[in-house]
């Protein structure tokens, strides 16, 4: 089978996202076969683009750009273009997800979105993401090509690299139909992501308050405070600190869990720390067996003891 | 007149369902969430308090608005549709269907397209982005490719702009972008902080006690999608260690934290 890559160049995250597109499709076993890289750019300049070749194994570059990105005559010219594909695979930010769907609906194909794995057959492809809020994994049979998947943000990354490629075609794109238009760049440099300690605090808080008293003592600690869907809902929190599918995945050495459930769509987000340290007053409470150490108390107590002990510790 | 269409889909609170549950229904192959508290999406409930402040907005500004709010599920939807009715959703409809639509988003699409398009034309339509029990992101964007209307995504705001166009906050991949966009169109809403859908006063609830909840027979649409069939479920496993840290008080159970956990890696 032969495939396509399609990258959105503007999220700031697109070289991550070359790496776990490689890294599906050197695990899925489509890297030896023949493929294409489209690159969706705000900007016709390869400086914008350019590096992003050299993280996929692709064979041709095609590029579409024009001054601002509306999906609708994007997908115009990816229907064109991918008459005789049989996979298009995309990432699984905001821009892939809808690309995906539609364009399987235009061009009579299937879709899956947030695909963890795949296995190919002759006519058809399994693929497997996480269904029910991720508590389970589903198969899903795919039958129509072109099959139109995004790759979820989970995946691991390839650490490959290639040969720079150069642009084979050049194709802008028509403008959208909107008018007053404004971008304003979210600052996703909040030190989350890279954390080496993190307090995620969930709804057990119980209210504003309590949640900016876990912040300031997580930065007693010397840690980074994060929160769950629910808090950010709730206006406790930013919207930056948001753990989970829906925001930051993390990978700190030491994530503390307090006051949360510890529900999939979180538990997704910081899965690949190395060290979950649960902090509930359920001691029953889902989050305690998904920790390596956990902890049956008051989040508070417990937290502020840890600012006592460490500012002991350190005269 | 702007004629604005609101869909959402009723949920089990997956949240409470206990873990050997998951289990359980995993080996079986069947997922019993009928005895859970059904809530309404969360992405859709977003949608619905923005659809209701954007009314506001318009009524301030002099403008008419006509909302429908619409369903495809079981009856237990029928008592938000109630509540909306008391928040001034007009029309309130539930697309009748005897078959499963969790996992089958092409063909809940397809049943609300032809549901739109007999009871359309509409302005807006405004859904959530996905719902946590399917996880398909599909809904929202298959009906505007069959409806043909321009889609926005990751919608955070919307606000009238005359009674022809609309001013809508989205997120994209990086960025927050703002646009005035003509009508019709479709807005599929984000996260959004703080945008519980409000209480109807009993004063409300009682001024539309009479509405009728239509119902609409699914079986009438034409599957217009190919589907993704789910074939198998498993189990997540997530589990680690758990080891308890057991101790008199927080202070001698901090102390061991701290001592064999933390020490190294917070200074």
């Amino acid at each position: 089978m032969n495939y396509n890559l399609i990258i959105n160049a503007w999220d700031p995250e697109a070289g991550e996202q070359c790496r776990r597109l490689t890294r599906f499709l050197q695990d899925t076993g489509l890297a030896s076969e023949k493929g294409n890289m489209i690159i969706l750019s705000e900007e016709e300049s390869e400086e914008s683009w350019g590096t992003l070749t050299e993280l996929v194994p692709a064979g041709s570059v095609s590029v579409l750009y024009g001054e601002f990105y509306r999906p609708e005559p994007v997908l115009d010219l990816l229907s064109e273009m991918t008459d005789a594909d049989d996979i298009c695979i995309f990432p699984g930010n905001h821009a892939g997800e809808e690309l995906a769907v539609r364009l399987a609906a235009r061009k009579g194909g299937s879709s899956l979105t947030d695909v963890t794995g795949m296995k190919i057959g002759d006519d058809f492809v399994i693929g497997e993401k996480k269904i029910y809020s991720g508590n389970l994994s589903g198969k899903f049979r795919m039958e129509a090509k072109p099959f139109c998947i995004t790759v979820d943000k989970c995946c691991e990354e390839s650490q490959d690299s290639w040969p720079a490629g150069k642009a084979a075609a050049m194709i802008s794109w028509a403008g959208g139909s909107g008018r007053d238009r404004s971008i304003c760049a979210v600052e996703k440099e909040t030190g989350l992501a890279e954390a080496p300690f993190v307090v995620a605090c969930g709804r057990g808080l119980g209210n504003k308050a309590a949640a900016e008293a876990a912040a300031e003592l997580t930065a007693s600690l010397g840690g980074r405070f994060g929160a769950t869907r629910p808090v950010v809902m709730n206006a406790w929190a930013p919207m930056d600190d948001l753990i989970g599918v829906s925001g930051t995945m993390i990978r700190p050495d030491i994530c503390i869990v307090a006051g949360a459930s510890g529900s999939p769509a979180f538990y997704a987000g910081i899965e690949k720390s190395k060290i979950i340290v649960a902090v509930n007053s359920d001691e029953d409470a889902p989050v305690m067996k998904k920790a390596d150490v956990c902890i049956a108390g008051d989040w508070k107590e417990i937290l502020s003891e840890l600012v006592r002990i460490k500012t002991e510790d350190e005269k | 007149m702007i004629k604005v269409l609101n869909s959402f889909k009723s949920v089990p609170d997956l949240d409470k369902m206990p873990a050997a549950d998951w289990a359980a229904g995993a080996e079986s192959g069947q997922i019993d969430t009928s005895y859970l508290k059904s809530i309404i999406n969360c992405y859709d409930e977003s949608a619905l308090e923005l659809t209701l402040r954007f009314n506001d907005k318009a009524v301030s500004e002099g403008l008419d608005c006509f909302l429908g709010a619409v369903t495809a599920g079981d009856r237990i939807a029928e008592k938000t549709l109630k509540t909306l009715a008391a928040l001034g959703f007009a029309g309130t409809d539930r697309i009748v269907s005897g078959e499963e639509l969790t996992f089958r988003p092409e063909l809940t699409a397809s049943s609300l397209l032809t549901y739109a398009r007999k009871k359309g034309p509409w302005d807006m339509i405004v859904m959530g982005v996905q719902s946590a029990d399917g996880c398909n992101k599909k809904i929202p964007f298959l009906v505007a490719e069959g409806l043909g209307m321009t889609c926005i995504s990751q919608v955070v705001n919307f606000v009238p702009e005359g009674d022809k166009a609309c001013r809508v906050t989205y997120m994209r991949d990086g960025a927050r972008c703002e646009e005035v966009v003509e009508l019709p169109l479709l807005l599929a809403v984000g996260d959004v902080p703080s945008t519980y859908l409000r209480v109807p006063t009993l004063k409300q609830r009682l001024a539309t006690k009479m509405q009728v909840i239509g119902q609409y027979d699914a079986a009438a649409g034409p599957a217009e999608f190919n589907e993704s069939t789910l074939q198998k479920v498993e189990l997540i496993d997530q589990t680690r260690a758990g080891a308890l840290i057991d101790g008199m008080d927080a202070a001698e159970k901090a102390e061991k934290l701290y001592r064999d956990y933390l020490k190294g890696v917070m200074n």
